[in-house]
């Protein structure tokens, strides 16, 4: 009798598992750009008349590249950032960002602006993301901003460390004043003996490997609901991201310090990268990024000040250009969130609508002109 | 091939089973056989070989020993058997190590020795099926087991891929009958073997790989910059991932094979409920405490060979009293620096192993002079003194140098270092969450609701919801994200 009771226990849990995947793929599952951004705001990685000049990281970065190659290779403006620069709130069709508007204004003074970001980049990322692509593009100018909410991450996503399966970019990477800095935050780098990520010999193209990307290019191609696995994926992340906040009264404007460790050994980091670019023969522009003043956010105000007072010194430290650009985005401009699993809303800190930046984009042009480009 | 892939889980294990349980007992056999050594091949075929000749080399010997009735003979087989298989071991395993280890005590002495690049791959498993085979032979030889004739059988026995790689190290006696009988296919052990490996795939992918960034981050930060807090948080994260990525792994092979009828030992019983250090190793890998127990620590000291040779497994340290202290001690000691090394050749590992000597000699020092009240809050005061430091030790596990496990171990105690907290926020979430969750889980499976809810009608639509909850978070996790900890081993 239990043995019977258990088989059908057992297939009954996989029919309601079955029931339950199906609701949740037709209901609950979306589109990773909303996780990140909420349903306001659109990340826009368009291209200009054709070009793609603005990339994420080493998977789409050969298409920037191609780009790049394809027009000639003329005299170019290297910019790195976060999703401030692709995302625009209140998005509307021809709606176009900061990266796109400026890369048209330098196109008329044959200048060809490329730019790389990637949500919440960090210094380590800017750091790997500049070594590598700094020889392929050999820019004249590397715009940098330092967004001092990004300045507690330290960790290498996949989609910046896999510049260093690149054999080429990895010896600049290597060879660069930054990697004794951010060699600990590339997996793989560290030895770790019982790391849970080391494998042995695996990393060949493996029986294995192929035998389960072909099969499970199979099942996705013909079974719906095994296609909407990583979305899926997505959505308990972030819905276990957003409840961890409500539970704990975490907020978007809930004021988060940063760690003096961790924050001494960034802003050092951040002098080794400005030397990089500068070793390499690049001029550079380091900028404070717009920040929303209308209301309370964030940042702890003195330890906010203090960096825009370091960051500012250290610009003049190290001879490089300044902008800041903290003021030049209004209240209006500014996004709100509304995340799409429970419609909760909170004031966004880091995205505005297309007004935002083409505020962005004039005052950077102001300034590119200044320095005579 | 890898138990978290959909190859194994929806064409292999499938094919296998049918293939297995329509044919007759020979040809099943020649299946397992073909089953395992495909299994083995996904990763590298060119090491089947190599699996192939230890397994054959034991076989052979094994024969002549159970032949032989010269004991000089007989040992001198066995000896050939030891460093054989210790010679694969130590080539593939250990040979860069000892080598720069002696260069680097050579540079310190102030020679300059000239470096060659070696580039030695470690097989798969190695360690799980030299340990298996050595087993075999030293039955043999102590007249406990009679040598296998049927090759067949014993390659069987040997390659056996739900537990080919990462264990549980089985015994001869425990799975070759179960080859030479024809199982029967029961509904109860396919609806056991299929719950095994559900629970087994949601530790590893739910689990153990959920946390696994949030480990790495951790240990990725310069250590001098983590405080008390993030260094006790990171032991206990790194405890619990290798504790779901492992008992994860045993409960799939278990599970797997159990579909063919076949009954594995456990390998893990809730080790972090633990009351001591000897109770932690009644529960954490089963198979290999009561190996290394039997094979090396009991010979060491004597006890063996003293002819209490009716000893249940009992984990390391926990032999006859009438062994004499100091050998003992030695025994345990060096036991532990073996059983650190067998997990990996480096030093970390050697120093996890003597921390945990040390931990088991303290403890059989002090127990018998402290006692500690019975009953619940004598439970919780055991578990809750243990609990602390078992997890200390993966520290040594995971950190990348026996530098920085100093370090950290440093700051656990350094009241001083109870200053900050540097991780991200999930990271001390995951640990407190999964610490409550882990012992909310024990007490339930150890309570008399659990037992009601398996027996009575009423408890039906609970069990449905939990196959279903677990079924669904398995379907999105499932990915080949990360290899299982213990194949580096």
């Amino acid at each position: 009798m239990t043995r019977f009771r258990d088989g059908l226990v057992l297939i009954a849990g996989a029919l309601a598992a079955y029931a339950l995947l199906m609701i949740a793929q037709s209901r609950f599952a979306i589109k990773t750009d909303e996780l990140a951004f909420g349903t306001e705001t659109a990340n826009v990685l368009g291209t200009v008349d054709g070009l793609i000049a603005h990339c994420i990281g080493a998977k789409d970065s050969p298409d920037c590249e191609n780009a790049y190659s394809e027009s000639g290779k003329p005299p170019s403006i290297l910019w790195v950032g976060n999703s401030q620069l692709p995302a625009i709130n209140r998005f509307e069709i021809g709606q176009e960002n900061a990266p796109q508007i400026l890369f048209r204004q330098l196109q008329g003074r044959n200048r060809y602006l490329i730019t790389y970001s990637q949500p919440n980049a960090n210094l380590s990322e800017h750091a790997v993301v500049i070594n590598s692509v700094m020889p392929i593009y050999q820019p004249d100018l590397v715009i940098l901003p330092v967004v001092f909410d990004d300045i507690r991450e330290q960790g290498v996503r996949e989609i910046v460390q896999d510049f260093t399966k690149r054999a080429d970019l990895l010896s600049h990477v290597k060879a660069s004043k930054s990697w004794p800095f951010i060699k600990n935050n590339l997996s793989g780098q560290t030895g770790a003996p019982g790391g849970g990520t080391a494998i042995l010999g695996l990393e060949k193209d493996t029986l294995q490997k192929k035998t389960e990307r072909a099969f499970t290019g199979f099942l996705g191609m013909h079974w719906s609901l095994w296609a909407a696995r990583p979305k899926l994926r997505g959505t308990l992340s972030s819905a276990k991201h957003i409840l961890r906040n409500k539970i704990l009264g975490i907020h978007s404007y809930t004021k988060r310090r940063v760690n003096p460790q961790i924050y001494k050994e960034r802003m050092a980091l951040l002098e080794q990268i400005i030397m990089d670019i500068q070793v390499s023969g690049a001029q550079i522009l380091l900028y404070i990024p717009p920040y929303r003043d209308d209301i309370d956010g964030p940042y702890v105000a003195t330890e906010y000040d203090r960096f825009k007072s370091d960051f500012r010194a250290l610009a003049a430290k190290t001879d490089s250009e300044f902008l800041d650009m903290e003021r030049i985005v209004p209240g209006v401009q500014w996004a709100t969130v509304t995340d799409t699993i429970f419609g909760f809303k909170e004031p966004d800190f880091m995205h505005f609508t297309e007004q935002g930046h083409i505020a962005m984009a004039q005052a950077l042009d102001a300034k590119l002109k200044d320095m005579g480009y | 091939m890898l138990f978290n892939s959909a190859t194994y889980l929806f064409l292999f294990l499938p094919v296998v089973f049918i293939l297995y349980h329509v044919s007759r007992l020979r040809a099943r056999q020649w299946i397992i056989l073909a089953a395992s050594l495909t299994f083995y091949g996904f990763w590298r075929i060119e090491f089947i070989p190599l699996m192939l000749l230890s397994a054959v080399v034991d076989y052979g010997l094994a024969l002549k020993l159970d032949q032989t009735r010269d004991q000089k003979t007989r040992k001198r087989l066995l000896y050939v058997s030891l460093i054989v298989n210790l010679g694969i071991l130590g080539f593939f395993k250990y040979l860069v190590f000892f080598r720069d280890s002696l260069w680097s005590i050579a540079e310190m002495a102030g020679y300059t020795p000239s470096y060659v690049d070696l580039n030695i791959i470690l097989p798969l498993g190695i360690s799980f099926y030299i340990f298996q085979t050595m087993s075999y032979t030293i039955d043999v030889y102590r007249r406990e087991k009679k040598a296998e004739s049927d090759l067949l059988v014993y390659m069987c026995f040997v390659t056996f891929f739900p537990q080919l790689v990462a264990g549980p190290i089985l015994r001869a006696s425990e799975i070759i009958p179960q080859l030479k009988t024809k199982l029967l296919l029961r509904s109860e052990n396919v609806v056991s073997g299929i719950q095994r490996i559900l629970g087994g795939l949601f530790m590893k992918v739910v689990l153990a790989d959920s946390i696994a960034g949030l480990v790495d981050k951790g240990f990725e930060r310069p250590v001098n910059m983590l405080s008390a807090f993030d260094s006790w948080t990171l032991a206990f994260l790194f405890g619990f991932q290798i504790y779901f990525d492992f008992a994860g792994y045993s409960a799939i092979a278990i599970g797997s094979a159990l579909l063919f009828g076949f009954k594995i030992r456990e390998n893990f019983n809730y080790p972090y409920a633990a009351t001591s250090p000897r109770d932690f190793w009644r529960r954490w890998h089963i198979s290999l405490s009561s190996w290394i127990q039997e094979y090396i620590y009991l010979p060491m000291i004597g006890a063996y060979r003293s002819k209490n040779e009716n000893t249940p497994n009992r984990p390391l340290g926990d032999e006859q009293k009438a062994v004499i202290g100091r050998r003992r001690t030695w025994g345990l000691f060096l036991t532990w620096a073996i059983m650190g090394l067998w997990h990996g050749a480096n030093w970390t590992f050697v120093l996890w192993g003597l921390y945990l000597a040390a931990i088991v000699y303290g403890y059989r020092l002090l127990s018998p002079r402290i006692s500690l009240p019975k009953g619940p809050f004598g439970w919780c005061l055991s578990v809750g003194l243990t609990l602390p430091l078992m997890m200390a030790s993966w520290i040594a596990f995971r950190a990348p140098s026996v530098g920085d496990t100093l370090i950290m171990w440093g700051h656990m105690i350094n009241p001083m270092r109870f200053t900050g907290f540097g991780l991200s926020p999930n990271t001390y979430i995951s640990a407190m969450v999964l610490t409550i969750a882990f012992f909310l889980r024990y007490f339930w499976v150890h309570s008399q609701a659990s037992v009601w809810t398996k027996t009575n009608i009423a408890g039906v639509p609970l069990q449905v919801g939990y196959h279903a909850i677990v079924i669904s978070f398995v379907f999105i996790f499932l990915q080949v994200k990360s290899q299982f900890i213990y194949f580096q081993f």
